[in-house]
């Protein structure tokens, strides 16, 4: 009966996957407007559906998935968009109550009612902005007939595509740890793994803005992800992406002409390294208490004897 | 200890002679900053005057050194004299006998060592970076953050160390942002530690270094050690010394922070 239940819950999950992506490529599409943050905020709260969804399929001894369903990523007028948002809300609410008749657990039909509660308003909110940006574009002057763009000099193809090659990666690891942390047992581990995935959810957002102003369109999607539950492993693999993107970063910069844009990806740069020490110290811990529990079995060694003679010798790791 | 040391001569027995030693050592542990992140080869004994170093290329593909060069260990030496009259007043009160200057010729020594060392590193650099004033709290980490980014970037991975002047280290010490001291980010970044050094060497510069024998090492001929050198008149002189080469294998390992 489990298995069902999280089969369920991990459709739900691609289903909040889906929506943040979705709302997510909107607001960055719109620019720094105050729509794009209401929609950002929306978008929170479904990764906060997520979080919970994913802690429920753990706790039915399942895996919690980081497939989504298929994203619209189509350019519309911004009402179009917001109208596709309430399709998306309206679908996932019918999902979920779908799931809620099926679903015998009391406390996890508890939980899929306070989404449903959730999704409902969010629908309200996008019906609202969807009315709100016709009148903005009825009230707004006559666009002039647009001219055809000139095409992107090899400079500005070669900036889109540092970009969004950052994008990628920030989506990657984003989900990468958001799994670290649904599977770590360990509750410091596992604070930490989402500390870091929302920095990097804020990365992700600081460079797809940055494509969409510079006429790219932000390619949000993920390389492979290394979903794993043992921790040294996850604690290896997250530490190689990370210097993996220090390197990268710090050769592309060189080649990033706009000052504010290098000042941008200098400073994403430099958390990354932060994270690699982050995960560095988590790793050292790991495998101390996994020499620790080998040793334990081990007959206890009989110190050396001490030099005849006094020497200074070696410092290292003295205070 | 061999007869080298000359201590055979030295007019008071083996009990005086591990009080010496063991005030010589007690002071250089403390005093020493290097060692503490510079991995030690040795003591070989004072006998080894060349330590064999090797440069490394890539040829057709796969690492190779080079043909050894030889460097010289260098002695340095800090000396210094017990007087009669403090050696009468251990020998007939209960006072015992004061080491204070075995205690400064240690230090002073000691000294010595890091100056050769820093400054060694210092000078064969390969990479440097920029320091930055460290007034904001954000300062100290972006420089450390950049200055380790170029090392990895040049292959050099962690684990780093940070070695910089008491001044610079109160200004990392003192600095907080949303109730997180710099020091504590700083130290994230460099596994290896933080270390103060007071010398000329560094001055208001800052190293950062990728720990790791392969990058450089220090060989120790004799390790530090006191001699009997004779009498001036009533007064004992004493030698304390050592011998020693830095050698920097892959200077892309250090980084100057200007």
């Amino acid at each position: 009966m489990n298995e069902k239940v999280i089969e369920m819950l991990k459709e739900d999950m691609m289903g909040e996957h889906q929506a943040i992506i979705q709302y997510l490529s909107h607001a960055y599409a719109m620019g720094e407007v105050p729509m794009a943050f209401e929609v950002e905020a929306i978008a929170r709260e479904e990764m906060r559906h997520l979080d919970w969804l994913a802690d429920a399929i753990v706790e039915l001894g399942g895996k919690p998935t980081m497939e989504r369903a298929p994203v619209d990523f189509s350019s519309a007028a911004v009402e179009a968009q917001m109208l596709k948002d309430v399709e998306l809300e309206r679908g996932g609410i019918a999902q979920y109550r779908r799931h809620m008749e099926a679903i015998e657990n009391e406390e996890l039909r508890l939980l899929l009612a306070r989404i449903v509660h959730d999704e409902m308003a969010h629908q309200d909110k996008f019906v609202a902005l969807a009315e709100e940006a016709r009148q903005g574009a009825e009230a707004a002057p006559e666009a002039p007939v647009a001219q055809p763009a000139a095409s992107p000099s090899e400079k500005q193809k070669r900036l889109a595509e540092i970009l969004n090659q950052g994008v990628r990666h920030e989506y990657t690891v984003t989900l990468q740890y958001l799994f670290h942390s649904f599977m770590a047992e360990s509750k410091e581990l596992a604070e930490e793994m989402q500390n870091i995935a929302v920095n990097e959810m804020q990365h992700l957002g600081w460079l797809a803005e940055a494509a969409e102003e510079v006429g790219a369109e932000a390619d949000i999607n993920h390389t492979e992800l290394v979903l794993t539950d043992d921790p040294e492993e996850m604690l290896k693999a997250d530490i190689a992406v990370e210097r993996e993107v220090t390197r990268a970063y710090t050769s592309q910069l060189p080649e990033i002409e706009d000052e504010g844009l290098q000042t941008l990806v200098t400073r994403i740069r430099d958390h990354e390294i932060y994270h690699d020490a982050v995960f560095g110290e988590f790793l050292e811990e790991v495998e101390k208490e996994e020499k620790a529990a080998e040793q334990g079995t081990e007959e206890p060694k009989t110190p050396p004897p001490a030099p005849p003679v006094p020497s200074v010798g070696s410092l290292i790791g003295q205070e | 200890m061999s007869d080298y040391l000359q201590r055979e001569m030295a007019p008071f027995g083996p009990d005086l002679w591990a009080k010496i030693d063991e005030m010589v050592v007690t002071v250089a542990k403390r005093t020493l900053v290097a060692r503490r992140f510079v991995e030690l080869v040795g003591p070989l004994g004072w006998g080894i005057e060349m330590a064999p170093k090797f440069g490394f290329a890539t040829e057709g593909g796969a690492a190779v050194a080079s043909d050894p060069q030889y460097l010289p260990l260098k002695e340095i030496q800090a000396e210094f004299v017990l007087k009669a009259k403090q050696l009468a007043i251990a020998d007939k009160t209960p006072f015992g006998l004061d080491l204070g200057a075995v205690a400064i010729a240690a230090m002073n020594l000691a000294k010595e060592e890091d100056e050769l060392i820093i400054g060694s590193l210092v000078k064969q650099a390969k990479s440097t970076s920029e320091l930055g004033s460290w007034a904001m709290p954000v300062d100290p980490f972006q420089a450390v953050a950049t200055a380790t980014a170029k090392l990895l970037a040049g292959g050099f991975a962690g684990p780093y160390a940070l070695v910089l002047s008491p001044e610079m280290y109160a200004r990392l010490a003192g600095l907080i942002q949303q109730g997180m001291r710099a020091m504590e980010m700083v130290e994230k970044l460099v596994k290896g530690g933080i270390f103060q050094y007071s010398g000329k060497a560094l001055g208001e510069q800052a190293l950062v270094l990728s720990l790791g024998a392969w990058n450089f090492d220090l060989v120790v001929g004799q390790d530090i050690a006191t001699a009997y050198l004779g009498n001036e008149g009533l007064d004992q002189k004493f030698r304390i010394f050592e011998t020693l080469a830095l050698r920097v294998k892959l200077p892309g390992a250090i980084c100057v922070l200007k």
